[in-house]
């Protein structure tokens, strides 16, 4: 195998850090600097530099631009960014929230979404989550936020080890109703109902959730119209 | 910047790096190679045949480093011709593109005929009459079930390619070691070359190796349904060159020991094993018409399947209808461009068939056609890497010595070859010069219907808005 094609051993040290040197080069030029600004800025050799943004491309963490001259940062460092973001929700997001916790015996939550990840943004003190954050991502496809996030995606597969049969189903049901649920799927003795909030342009950037035990699972259907209100209110405060 | 890609409809992420070095491998259809090749080399290159094996290794390794640096640049559907276009410009682009064009459909009719004859020779063993019209009819079975496989999705495609080209190697290479390692053991007289020693024919001999070869550039049109392309198809174009010279200098030498020549039978250019070979030559020749019929098949696939990723994305940029730049909703393949295509595919050999007569002669203008216009493209590929790199300042010295010492090998080969040959080969020069007149014809045409057709050509599956990090907002999904 030849070096460009991808198989750095750790022995070489040099390489890493000269790659992590041309990405942090082409995060600070911005949109459209080429490769001879990032050698020049660098002091690198040119043909280094162009075998590293070559790799680099082909990883996704940077793109060329359609006059193939030029580069950017990629779809990838979405996935370091998104990592790296803590939820933060204002006052009046809460006093909404508590509002509606005051009025209902269920578990009120509310989740962020990244562009592939179950965020919980603010959980409710007295009746917490059925499932902590990593099990909510690992198993999106049992959980009712986790639907409301596969329900937007195009290529479901990408975020799932395995695909459940029946998912596209309960995905297009999802989708036509406007709210997702999970009886028994995530713990047996736990049933939610997640309704999605979207932004003003209409990407989804949230969820507003209530969890009971499973057999109230009936009772909490009959609450979507009260998710659904909140979640209006709820929109223009979170995006 | 675009919001979509302009080839968008094919499906990305399709094929792992072996099925994208299938499609490489199956288009140049090496086990049919393998056995039919060093038979027509050994007589004109004499003692030099291994050397021109290796030679042209090199050579197309080299024209593979030229390939792979557009590879690892851009994500094409149209490999040479996008490539070609990027570097060296519209006209010259649209020149590769036609080329490219003859040589995938000239290679993929070949190979219709090959499959077709070698169908019906095995039928003929049964008792089946074998003759043109059989062949006819195998031919277009082979065409049938080939497209029904592409439209069906590109993966199907890949897999059967891929599974019926290993099988194919593995028989020729097994029918080669067994049938000639058998004389050798049997204590016959030593190899004797009854062709004369003056290497006359020696260029012609390299233009002839390099023609085995060719197709292995075509990984570069399936780049947009590749998973992870700018990793699987550089790697797919580099590699096919070295391990296509091995195997082949391997059949080569195989061959030499023993006394070899070509048939001259109902079937086309094919290996007639010594009859030394023992009792078992029959079961041997049915083995190895198997193994040749598999690789026929493969290539059919590897061809068109490139062949109709060019098409494609000429009818997206307008140089031709834009009907044929269609792709399937439900399998996304541009299903347009392969319904037109393979009816041609058979048709041309078939009708040639009935007009010449030997399913021979038909196979050798048809591999010449072909060989023509790869060689074309290849020249022309050299010559615009360089081009390209300079263009988008990322010129180094390597790329710029191995692009122009590369091409100027070229074109030493092609002059050397005119000179030195003395066959019918300059009918297919003749053909391929009309051919490619009439496609330059046919965009100078078309330019006057679009007037922004040079801005248009060479598309490929450039970045979209979407996939450009800025303006970044982490707290959205996106689609």
């Amino acid at each position: 195998m030849s070096p460009a094609d991808g198989a750095l051993s750790g022995r070489q040290p040099k390489a890493v850090q000269s790659a992590l040197q041309v990405l942090e080069a082409v995060a600070l030029a911005g949109v459209g600097v080429t490769a001879k600004e990032i050698a020049d800025r660098l002091n690198m050799p040119s043909a280094t530099t162009y075998r590293l943004l070559n790799l680099l491309v082909a990883d996704g963490y940077i793109v060329r631009l359609p006059d193939l001259s030029g580069f950017s940062l990629g779809p990838r460092m979405g996935v370091l960014i998104d990592a790296a973001v803590t939820p933060t929700v204002c006052t009046a997001a809460r006093d909404v929230l508590a509002e509606l916790r005051l009025s209902v015996r269920f578990g009120v939550h509310l989740f962020y979404f990244t562009n592939t990840s179950v965020r919980i943004a603010d959980a409710d003190g007295e009746y917490p989550p059925p499932a902590d954050e990593s099990v909510l991502n690992h198993r999106l496809h049992a959980c009712a936020v986790g639907k409301l996030l596969l329900a937007e995606k195009r290529d479901v597969e990408a975020l799932l080890t395995a695909t459940p049969p029946g998912l596209a189903e309960q995905l297009n049901a999802v989708r036509e109703q406007g709210f997702a649920t999970q009886t028994g799927e995530l713990r047996p003795d736990s049933a939610c109902v997640a309704v999605p909030i979207r932004s003003a342009a209409g990407p989804l950037v949230a969820a507003v959730a209530m969890s009971a035990r499973a057999e109230q699972g009936e009772l909490l259907a009959r609450q979507v119209p009260v998710l659904a209100e909140c979640a209006e209110r709820l929109s223009p405060l979170l995006a | 910047m675009r919001s979509s890609s302009p080839v968008s409809g094919l499906r990305r992420a399709q094929l792992s790096f072996t099925q994208v070095l299938g499609q490489s491998v199956s288009a140049v259809a090496p086990s049919a190679v393998m056995v039919t090749l060093p038979a027509l080399v050994i007589p004109a290159a004499g003692r030099w045949a291994l050397a021109a094996f290796v030679v042209t290794a090199l050579l197309m390794t080299a024209v593979g480093y030229c390939v792979s640096q557009f590879a690892t640049r851009m994500v094409a559907v149209s490999g040479l011709y996008s490539y070609t276009v990027k570097g060296l410009g519209p006209v010259p682009g649209i020149a590769a593109g036609w080329s490219v064009v003859i040589g995938y459909a000239a290679a993929a009719m070949a190979s219709v005929l090959g499959a077709g004859s070698y169908l019906s020779a095995l039928l003929g063993r049964m008792g089946i009459p074998d003759g043109a019209v059989t062949i006819a009819a195998m031919a277009v079975v082979v065409g049938a079930v080939a497209l029904t496989l592409m439209v069906r999705g590109v993966r199907l495609s890949a897999k059967t390619s891929l599974t019926v080209e290993v099988f194919a190697i593995v028989v020729a290479a097994a029918v080669l070691v067994i049938a000639f390692t058998t004389i050798v053991a049997g204590g016959h007289d030593p190899p004797k070359t009854t062709a004369p020693e003056t290497h006359s024919a020696l260029g012609f001999a390299l233009l002839l190796a390099i023609t085995s070869y060719v197709g292995f550039e075509s990984a570069g049109t399936v780049a947009r349904e590749a998973q992870r392309p700018f990793v699987t198809v550089p790697r797919a174009i580099r590699w096919t060159p070295v391990a296509l010279g091995v195997l082949y200098t391997f059949a080569a030498a195989m061959q030499s020991t023993g006394t070899i020549r070509a048939g001259i039978g109902s079937v086309p250019i094919v290996l007639t094993l010594p009859a030394s070979a023992g009792a078992g030559a029959t079961a041997l020749s049915i083995v190895m018409e198997l193994g040749i019929t598999a690789s026929w098949f493969a290539c059919v696939i590897g061809s068109t399947t490139a062949l109709s990723r060019t098409l494609f994305a000429m009818g997206r940029e307008g140089v031709v209808t834009e009907r044929i730049g269609r792709a399937h909703r439900r399998y996304r393949t541009p299903h347009v461009a392969l319904c037109v295509a393979m009816p041609i595919i058979v048709a041309v050999p078939v009708g040639y068939l009935f007009i010449a007569g030997s399913s021979r002669d038909v196979m050798l203008g048809l591999l010449a056609l072909s060989a023509h216009g790869y060689v074309g493209a290849y020249l022309l590929v050299c010559l615009a890497t360089p081009a390209f790199l300079h263009r988008i300042g990322e010129l180094t010295r390597t790329p710029l010595l191995i692009g122009i010492t590369t091409a100027v090998l070229m074109i030493a080969i092609i002059v050397w070859a005119a000179l030195t040959v003395d066959s019918p080969v300059w009918i297919a020069t003749v053909v391929y010069a009309a051919l490619l007149t009439t496609g330059l014809a046919l965009f100078a045409l078309r330019r006057r219907a679009v007037p922004d057709l040079a801005q248009r050509v060479g598309v490929f599956d450039e970045t979209v808005a979407g996939d450009v990090f800025a303006d970044y907002n982490p707290w959205e999904v996106r689609k």
